[in-house]
Formats: structure tokens, sequence, C-alpha cells
């Protein structure tokens, strides 16, 4: 009885020590915000934890914003895993590059799928109807975060934003995609990109989670964007599995020792992508799978001013119609793999 | 003497008009389904079957690997014979190609497979 009541109340004075933790953290944030004359867009009672600053760029190319952008995302996954609820702040974000802001997406969602306990709140720019806040609008991020977003999607390159998700395979979901390319492209086209698409959904199905201890995903595997900006289409498909270097080694190795050859010298990451692609070329004869990922990267090899880039682990590999080849390693890995499709919006010529 | 039977077998209407992957993890219309459920049924019970692939959205490798490949191995021995009633019928060259392609492989390997068998008994 003694110890029971004594559990009780020691339960209780460590419950009400985090709640006026909380409140302290909450109201140094809110003073700092008033000094730096910061007024935050959203409703303060729905503040959740420490907030996590994002950069003012949210880029996956370039090294120092890079960087950043990954410590957000680490800092999602440590949240979750130690069960805290958090606030992220956009104040600062002034850019926002499709695949970075789709890898973001991606961590928050599978966060807060995987423990409901905890939520996530927002901090949006000062301005209510920035391009960041209409980008967050646009791609229902604020019900995600619970933050007040009063602006309105109207800019060109914000409206066409579009957010899908899934677990299997679903052609039916690239529907609104095909609809938007068949305008400028023909059959070909819209069939390559049909194709392509769905191989990586595949491949995400077959090898993204496979053997991942760190990752047990039960909800959305693989999370697309879709963006028209700068006369251009861009779709992303990302996931956050165990990525292609590690995939392939654990996959290949033995049977395809001399693939790997040239990797295994310079042990680069953008090396391993390049030998899975030239490693699903290869089995194309005598074996019976494998073929997705040559049909992802080749999809729209014909179509002028297109591109295809594969971020996976620390590495990047880029292929642009007229084959010419970019690949190079950052110094930090992200989790998963994302895909990348450009293509330009042309008058359709059949 | 018997009446030749012939089915059309219209995939965009009948079956989807997004087939995706091999197996059924990888999503609802997959390869696996499709020839399970149609290209064998189909093949046991006509003489001729068409498969007219004009009208989805389009084929990933896995798909048609799956369906056709996968149709020659479940035949093994009496693939030859069987896939001889297979009739596909599509505009687009390409799709025919590689349709044609995945029987052959699949073919190979059965006879290299036959082959290896009666080198060892001898």
């Amino acid at each position: 009885m003694f110890e029971g009541s004594y559990v009780r109340i020691l339960k209780n004075h460590t419950k009400s020590k985090l709640i006026l933790r909380q409140r302290r953290i909450e109201i140094r944030y809110r003073r700092r915000n008033k000094k730096n004359n910061r007024k935050p867009s959203s409703n303060p009672e729905l503040f959740f934890g420490t907030p996590i600053k994002l950069p003012s760029t949210l880029s996956l190319n370039d090294e120092s914003y890079r960087n950043r952008i990954i410590t957000v995302y680490d800092k999602i996954i440590h949240h979750l895993n130690i069960g805290k609820s958090f606030t992220l702040d956009f104040s600062n974000v002034k850019d926002i590059q499709p695949a970075a802001m789709l890898l973001l997406f991606a961590h928050l969602k599978y966060a807060l799928y995987k423990n409901s306990l905890i939520k996530a709140s927002g901090i949006l720019p000062k301005n209510t109807n920035s391009k960041v806040s209409q980008v967050i609008k646009q791609i229902g991020l604020s019900n995600i975060i619970l933050c007040e977003n009063d602006s309105l999607p109207s800019d060109e390159d914000v409206i066409h934003w579009q957010v899908i998700s899934g677990r299997e395979a679903d052609g039916s979901k690239t529907e609104f995609i095909l609809q938007a390319i068949e305008k400028y492209y023909g059959d070909e086209v819209v069939e390559g990109l049909y194709e392509g698409v769905t191989e990586a959904m595949i491949n995400v199905r077959q090898h993204a989670y496979k053997s991942d201890i760190q990752i047990d995903i039960e909800g959305d595997e693989w999370w697309l964007f879709f963006q028209i900006k700068d006369g251009m289409f861009h779709i992303s498909i990302c996931d956050l599995g165990i990525g292609i270097p590690k995939s392939l080694n654990d996959n290949h190795y033995e049977e395809n020792r001399g693939i790997f050859q040239y990797f295994e010298r310079k042990k680069r990451d953008s090396d391993a992508i390049r030998a899975a692609i030239k490693l699903g070329k290869s089995r194309t004869r005598e074996e019976n799978r494998g073929k997705g990922l040559p049909q992802i990267v080749y999809a729209l090899q014909d179509v002028e001013g297109s591109k295809i880039s594969i971020l996976s682990g620390h590495g990047i590999y880029v292929r642009t119609d007229a084959e010419y080849n970019i690949d190079r390693d950052f110094r930090t890995p992200i989790r998963g793999t994302i895909l990348n499709w450009s293509l330009p919006l042309i008058e359709k010529h059949d | 003497m018997t009446k030749m039977t012939e089915k059309h077998y219209y995939i965009a209407d009948e079956f989807s008009k997004y087939p995706v992957g091999r197996i059924p993890a990888d999503g609802k219309y997959n390869g696996e389904r499709f020839r399970k459920e149609v290209l064998i049924p189909l093949i046991k019970s006509y003489d001729k079957v068409f498969i007219h692939l004009d009208g989805t959205r389009g084929y990933g490798s896995s798909f048609l690997e799956e369906s056709f490949g996968g149709l020659v191995r479940y035949f093994d021995t009496d693939a030859k014979n069987k896939i001889s009633k297979l009739i596909i019928v599509t505009r687009k060259p390409h799709w025919q190609q590689e349709v044609q392609q995945y029987i052959e492989d699949a073919l190979k390997i059965i006879s290299k497979r036959q082959e290896d068998y009666l080198n060892g008994q001898s």
C-alpha cells in the first residue's frame, strides 16, 4: 500500500517536473522570438518540445545545406526514438528544393505514423503568404505539423505541387501525373514515365526495407512529389530504406564480383549506384530479375532536356539525355533513396 | 472435326489499365496474378488466345517477365507447345518484342536445364 502510493507520488512528481521543463522551454523560445522581433505565426499553445530549426535553403545537392537538413531529419528520428513531440521552425526558410522537402515530408509522416503519441507543430515564416508557407499548405504539411497557415497557394510554381504516398506499387495513383504529361508528350514518353515510376515503387517494395533492422515500416513505404517549376516537370520518389549501396552489397555481391571491382577500389556510394544500374542491365539476358533500375534510369533517355538523378546514402548519380553523367559523394549520407525525373514542358509534337 | 476455339482478351478493359509488379506483394494487378488468373486458364481452355496489350498506361519489365516468362516456366517441358496458342496483339512493336524476348529467354533456360540433365544421365 505504502509502496504503491510512493510510486504514484514519484510518478506524479516526475510528470509535473517534465511539464514544468516543457513550459520553461516554451517560455524561453517565445522570449527569444520576441527579442528577435519575430512573431510566431502559429498559436503558441500548439508548440511542442524543443524547436528544430530548418536551414534557409532546403537542399540535398549543396554540401553545407545538405548537412543541415540531414541533421533535421536525424532530429526527427531522434524525437521518435525518445517518444517526444517537437516543433519544426520554418521561419528562416527561403528556398525549397523538392527532393529535400520530400525527404522531410517522409521523415515526418513516418515518425508520426510510427508513434501516434508524439505530435509535431510548426513555426512558419513571418510573411503569411510566403512561398514557403504556400508550399507547406499546398502539400498538406500544415495539417501534419498542426500549425495555422493562412497562406493561399496561388504562385504558379506552388499550385502544381502534389504529393502521394503508398505501400504497394499502385499505377492508378500516377494518373494525374500522366494526364499532365500527355498534354505535352506522346504515348511513348508517358509510357516510359509510367514504367519508370512504377518500377521505382516496386524497387522500394523489393529492396529498400530488406534486412533493415532500424526501420520497420508498417504504413507508407514510398512518398512522391510532382511539381511544375521553371518550365520543367519534376517527379521525385523517395523511401527511408537501407539505400542502394547497402542493398547492392547485401543482395548480389558474390555472384557479380566483376561489376563491383571499380566500386570496391573507391568504395564510393555513387559508384555503388552506377554498379546497381550496370548490374540491372547485365542481368537482362540470363536472368529474369533485376531489370527495374535500368528501366527507371533510361525511362526518359530519348526526351531532349530530360534528366534523372538518384541520391542514395552518400552518393548522387545524374544522367541527362545527352548521356552526360555526373556522380559524386557527399560527406553526410541520407537515409533511403530519392529518384528524380525532370523533363521540359514543350509543345506537343507527335 | 472439332471447331477451333478462340478467345480475345483485352488487358486494359478486363484486367487493369495499370498493370504493375511481379508478385502480389508488389501491387494488386501484378504479373503473377495475371498469369495465374488469366493466362493459364485461357491457354488451358482455348486453342488460340489473343492477348491485346494496348490501352494500358504501360508495362513494367517485371510485370511482362513474370506474366509471360512465368507462363513458360509454369508449363515447363510442355511450354513450347502451349505458348504456340498465344498471340500477342498490339500496335506497339517494342511491347511485342519485349514479350517475345521474355518467352525466348525462359525457353532457353528450360532447354539448357534439359540438356544439362541429359548430359548428366549419359
